[in-house]
């Protein structure tokens, strides 16, 4: 069964329903009426039908938009403003497909998003920090990993050269040298 | 040369841990073969035809004797007593197990040495020019900035899973010999009319199946944004370069896809966000990096030495290596000295432990204990006083190391190919020594004069055969190795692609195929003028029906 992992360190079992982008609204209905208590992922052009004709719920059941790489952010910038979603799905088909790293970045750094940035599909603990580092702050983890190891991965390195999502100021700017 | 702080060491020390519980995973069958392999690739580490091969960093070819000393102790612990460098500055071993690489990279961590970010499709080892902060005529010195990239790149999350590899070149010295234009970023130091520094930046080269010249994007970008800027280029890559097809995966494929004034108006449209803002370079860490490259505390010494000059008129040999392996330096009474790592029989670009342990020796003798690795395959002292030279030319006689090819025909760049390489259609290594052999006489080789020639096993194009002046390609047609001619590459500030001669040759063809290259260059050149130059004049057609004989 499939972890949420939600920073700083919270484990559950995952709640969220992640669907497909060739779902239809019918299905989702069915799906909001059988679990009301689980918010459904829906790919965002989707959710844009929804949301405009009904509400951010269906029969109780919140409605969430995923994007991956394929989507552009602008489509979703135009017509909705950012800070009302609570939580946006970023979705990896494959974890090598590096995009949502930088959807992630847009979002955050270029959009000013605040809300939950949830990280879906194939992603593996190796990846964790990083997605994190680009602003992530949940994650469905599909493989059955050990608390200790996720935490673990998750502090890999203490520090970055970079300028961050989580820390905007790179090393170059704080260090001090002994 | 930059030393570690607290922090880099801190770096070096969690990859080390973190890459070691990660093939501890792999090998207890945690981690399946298709996770494991990116995450081995970011640290280094192919599985070949033979054996795992290990590509540990030489950061921008700079390299100092204690590492080198522990690179020769790693040949010989864990491979088979010889490394190879290849035209990206980087050193490979070729026969380590899986299982010792945490080891070797804890070895590695205690000299301030990695492996990190040398493979997998992310941004691999920044190069430069191997005469930077020493040639004569210089910009400015490219070294500070290619440690700042360095850093910058180094476990940049937003950058570790790109389309495909990225490749980012400095250039800061009038002549480029770090092959700039071909690379996904080229950067090249230049002033403005105001006088301040900045770079001119270069988009979309490469080479591969598809070799291209960059393009320039930003005529001048000031130093301070240099992050900034390369931060957006790599962004607008991440998002839109193609993820469908690996061979049209490279940055190149995108610039030309999209053309170079949508494309940059995208980078902008990215960088206008980050302008300014903290990524935005300071004084203060330009000139803490700049004050790893000052120069050592040299002596005033003359440019000019009496005991110099006569072993210059009496011993001819040592006449040819002055000439061929001895550079000028800024400093009067120093000389740049290569050391051509293509002695006819070994694998060009290969050292032996011995070796290894000899030129660390010198460096420590002749040269402040410093060293430079070569886009050509060799490795460079930079700072040997003029009167020494004598001295040291005797010291390398000894290691095999004095051969005076540096520049000439048989200073091959090749790939390590079908010997070693899984991805290669043919071999490399014996078309490399079939035509040492060939042109094995000195004075015919000074007589062809300056001409590069590029070997690569396959279209991966590794030993850069597009930009030789003669490029030879391992093909595979129907099962058999055969090779095919390029003529006309060049990798400098004048790059260009070579051109396809015709159809391929057997491999015990190749040498005398040379053969005649040369004797049309020969017998078509006007006075001082190199192969290169003849060609550009005469174009493929002597070259041609020479080989082929006239179309019908």
């Amino acid at each position: 069964m499939a972890k949420l992992l939600k920073l700083p360190t919270t484990f559950s079992q995952s709640v969220y329903v992640w669907m497909p982008c060739e779902t239809t609204i019918s299905e989702i209905e069915t799906q909001c009426r059988v679990q009301p208590e689980a918010p459904v992922l829906v790919h965002y052009k989707l959710w844009q039908e929804i949301t405009q004709l009904k509400s951010l719920e269906i029969g109780g059941a919140k409605i969430l938009p995923w994007l991956d790489g394929d989507d552009s952010l602008h489509d979703l910038t135009n017509t909705v403003a950012l800070n009302s979603i609570d939580l946006i799905a970023l979705h990896f088909p494959k974890f090598t497909d590096g995009r949502p790293y930088t959807l992630a970045s847009r979002l955050r750094r270029t959009c000013d998003y605040k809300g939950h940035l949830l990280a879906t599909g194939d992603i593996g603990i190796d990846q964790l920090q990083y997605m994190e580092r680009c602003g992530f702050d949940m994650f469905i983890l599909q493989k059955d990993y050990e608390e200790t190891e996720v935490l673990k991965a998750l502090s890999c390195f203490q520090e970055h050269y970079q300028s961050l999502v989580t820390n905007p100021v790179p090393l170059f700017r704080r260090q001090q040298f002994a | 040369m930059y030393r570690y702080n607290q922090y880099d060491k801190q770096f070096l020390e969690e990859r080390v841990e973190q890459f070691r519980d990660q093939t501890h995973r792999f090998l207890a069958g945690k981690l399946s073969e298709e996770e494991f392999l990116p995450l081995r690739l970011q640290n280094g580490l192919y599985i070949q035809r033979l054996a795992p091969m290990l590509r540990v960093a030489i950061p921008y070819g700079c390299l100092n004797s204690i590492q080198l000393r522990k690179l020769a102790h790693i040949a010989r612990q864990y491979d088979k007593g010889y490394g190879h460098f290849s035209t990206r500055q980087n050193i490979q071993f070729n026969w380590p197990t899986l299982e010792n690489v945490p080891d070797i990279l804890h070895e590695l961590a205690q000299v301030e040495m990695h492996a990190i970010q040398t493979s997998g499709n992310c941004i691999r080892n920044t190069t430069t020019d191997q005469f930077a902060g020493r040639a004569k005529e210089e910009i400015a010195d490219s070294r500070p900035w290619c440690e700042i990239i360095r850093q910058w790149s180094t476990f940049h999350p937003e950058f570790a899973y790109l389309p495909r590899k990225f490749k980012i070149a400095v250039c800061g010295n009038e002549e480029d010999q770090a092959a700039t234009q071909v690379h996904d970023i080229g950067l090249y130091l230049v002033r403005n009319l105001e006088g301040e520094l900045g770079f001119k930046v270069l988009v979309g080269g490469g080479l591969g199946r598809t070799p291209i010249i960059g393009q320039v994007i930003r005529e001048f970008l000031p130093w301070q944004e240099l992050l900034n800027y390369l931060e957006a280029i790599l962004r607008v890559y991440n998002a839109d370069g193609r993820r469908d097809n690996k061979y049209k995966a490279r940055i190149k494929i995108l610039v030309k896809a999209d053309g170079l004034e949508k494309f940059s108006s995208k980078v902008d449209a990215e960088w206008e966000a980050l302008r300014n803002g903290p990524g935005t370079l300071t004084d203060e860490e330009v000139q803490r990096c700049s004050s790893f490259f000052s120069s050592p505390s040299y002596q005033d010494l003359p440019d000019e030495d009496e005991a110099l000059r006569a072993k210059l008129s009496s011993d001819v040999l040592f006449h040819h290596w002055y000439e061929r392996c001895v550079h000028p330096h800024k400093q009067s009474g120093y000389r740049i000295v290569t050391l051509c790592l293509k002695e006819t029989g070994k694998a060009p670009g290969n050292l032996t432990a011995e070796q290894m342990e000899l030129v660390a020796n010198l460096s420590d003798e002749f040269s402040f204990g410093e060293l430079r690795a070569t886009h050509e395959q060799n490795l460079c002292l930079v700072d040997v006083e003029l009167a020494r030279l004598p001295e040291l030319y005797t010291s390398l006689k000894q290691g095999e190391l004095a051969t005076p090819h540096r520049g000439l025909l048989n200073d091959i760049i090749a790939c390590p190919g079908g010997d070693y390489c899984s991805l290669a259609n043919a071999k490399s290594i014996p078309v490399a020594e079939a035509i040492q052999r060939h042109f094995n006489n000195l004075d015919e080789l000074l007589n062809i004069g300056d001409i590069s020639l590029n070997i690569s096993g396959c279209m991966n194009a590794c030993g850069h055969h597009h930009i030789g002046n003669i490029g030879i390609l391992g093909v595979d047609k129907k099962g058999r190795e055969f090779y095919q001619i390029v003529l006309g590459g060049s990798a400098g500030r004048e790059a260009a692609i070579g051109e396809i001669l015709g159809p391929s040759f057997a491999q015990e063809e190749i040498p005398q195929v040379i053969d005649t290259l040369i004797a049309v260059y020969l017998e078509n050149r006007s006075p001082r003028e190199t192969f290169l130059q003849t060609y550009l004049r005469l174009g493929m057609t002597p070259f041609k029906e020479k080989i082929y004989g006239k179309a019908a």
